[in-house]
């Protein structure tokens, strides 16, 4: 066969390929038949009135992250159940306070143990620290477009960072710690704003800290994290 | 009612508007935001999040493109940021899982060439893939597809011509079937 025939078998080979190739993609990610119209619809709206884009919900579907990081927290509990039966032993007088104040709480049915209390701090403390570098990192990203441009790395190490306070964040609001309505309603919303944090991606619009920023102006969150954690810390044994 | 009229209305504050304008364009983003995440609730997040965002910043829209093609702009951005997000998270989550799981998760019969080729689309780099779903899974044109993606219409092809290219290597095996 000559090069025009052998040519001309090619680009009919080539274009039954591309057929073939075309018909079974059809049924790649095939979309079901009936779009959830008046669920995302519902969502839309609720997003719109909370007036800031509405979460990706993604981190909620990695259970196994979560699993790891309980580990993590129940290391931290650990520890404090440690710190509080040692200092049960070895009274001073702040903790005797503490403990008096304790002991008047422990009769209303949302008191936390204070193990739980102390894993809590220790992550308010953690997550104060996150929001105060990424208050930080915003202010120089929207200051002059050479932070606009540094600060890729740092909106990078931020969603790594608030990824791994958002598994102990969930773990705290199923554990005896979410029970007291105020503190879940604190670590609700720091689960919110960890979220949007660790959906950043290292070349995040703008816009995606701003709706942040405006997280946190608007649910007040740092003045409230400040609030809850004790001024003295010797309170909860740390 | 046209465009423009629609959006005006919108930008006015209608309710009725906001939804007939949701009505129109809601099962082509879904659907494309399916194709792209292969997942119920991920489409659903993204398609609410490009909705978010369009009505957000509708006010911006400049309407030198039509609407479907500035709502799908929007659309392919928050799917390919929130699958880039999925990525990293998968990354850390399978770090985390005993590796002789994924053994043997992954080494069992035979796929079939649906399977295979499923497998193969993932496995492309991002742009190709892009490009690989909107024309040959989902039918847009590279005209539409350079505007959606803010690229030349040559590129798309070129991309796309790449992305069969790799296909055809990673199903060798298969193509004397296919062909046949």
């Amino acid at each position: 066969m000559n090069d025009h025939g052998n040519r001309e078998n090619d680009d009919v080979a080539e274009e039954k390929w591309t057929e073939t190739l075309r018909d079974l993609a059809r049924d790649y990610n095939q979309p079901p038949m009936i779009v959830p119209r008046e669920a995302m619809w519902a969502a839309i709206v609720a997003g719109q009135r909370r007036g800031r884009p509405r979460i990706l919900q993604i981190s909620r579907r990695f259970a196994p992250l979560a699993a790891a990081a309980g580990i993590v927290l129940a290391v931290g509990i650990g520890i404090g159940r440690v710190t509080v039966s040692r200092s049960a032993r070895t009274p001073s007088a702040t903790n005797t306070a503490a403990n008096s104040a304790n002991s008047a709480n422990s009769a209303t049915p949302t008191a936390v143990p204070e193990a739980y209390a102390i894993a809590t701090t220790q992550q308010l403390l953690e997550v104060q620290a996150l929001l105060t570098a990424f208050d930080a990192n915003n202010r120089q990203a929207t200051g002059s477009a050479a932070g606009a441009k540094a600060d890729a790395k740092a909106d990078a190490h931020l969603a790594l960072w608030a990824r791994d306070l958002l598994s102990n964040t969930r773990l705290l609001l199923d554990s005896p710690a979410g029970a007291d309505p105020h503190r879940r309603q604190l670590l609700e919303d720091l689960e919110l704003v960890l979220v949007q944090i660790a959906a950043l991606s290292p070349d995040a619009a703008a816009s995606d800290r701003a709706a942040i920023a405006h997280t946190l102006d608007d649910a007040q969150v740092l003045p409230r994290i400040k609030a809850a954690i004790p001024t003295n810390q010797n309170q909860v044994g740390l | 009612m046209n465009d423009d009229a629609l959006i005006d209305r919108v930008l006015a504050g209608d309710p009725a508007a906001q939804r007939a304008l949701y009505d129109a364009h809601v099962d082509r983003v879904y659907r494309l935001a399916y194709r792209f995440a292969g997942d119920a609730d991920l489409a659903r997040d993204f398609t609410q999040d490009t909705f978010i965002k369009a009505f957000a910043s509708l006010g911006a829209f400049k309407r030198q493109s039509s609407l479907s093609t500035w709502l799908h702009s929007i659309g392919v951005s928050v799917a390919l940021n929130g699958l880039r997000s999925v990525r990293r998270l998968r990354e850390r989550e399978t770090t985390a899982v005993d590796e002789a799981t994924i053994g043997a998760v992954r080494v069992g019969s035979e796929p079939d060439l649906k399977e295979r080729l499923a497998r193969a689309i993932d496995a492309l780099p991002e742009g190709y893939r892009t490009v690989f779903v909107m024309h040959d899974v989902e039918g847009y044109t590279h005209e539409e597809i350079g505007v959606v993606l803010g690229i030349e219409s040559g590129t798309s092809k070129a991309q796309l011509s790449r992305a069969r290219a790799k296909l055809r290597t990673a199903l060798a095996d298969f193509a004397g079937e296919w062909i046949a």
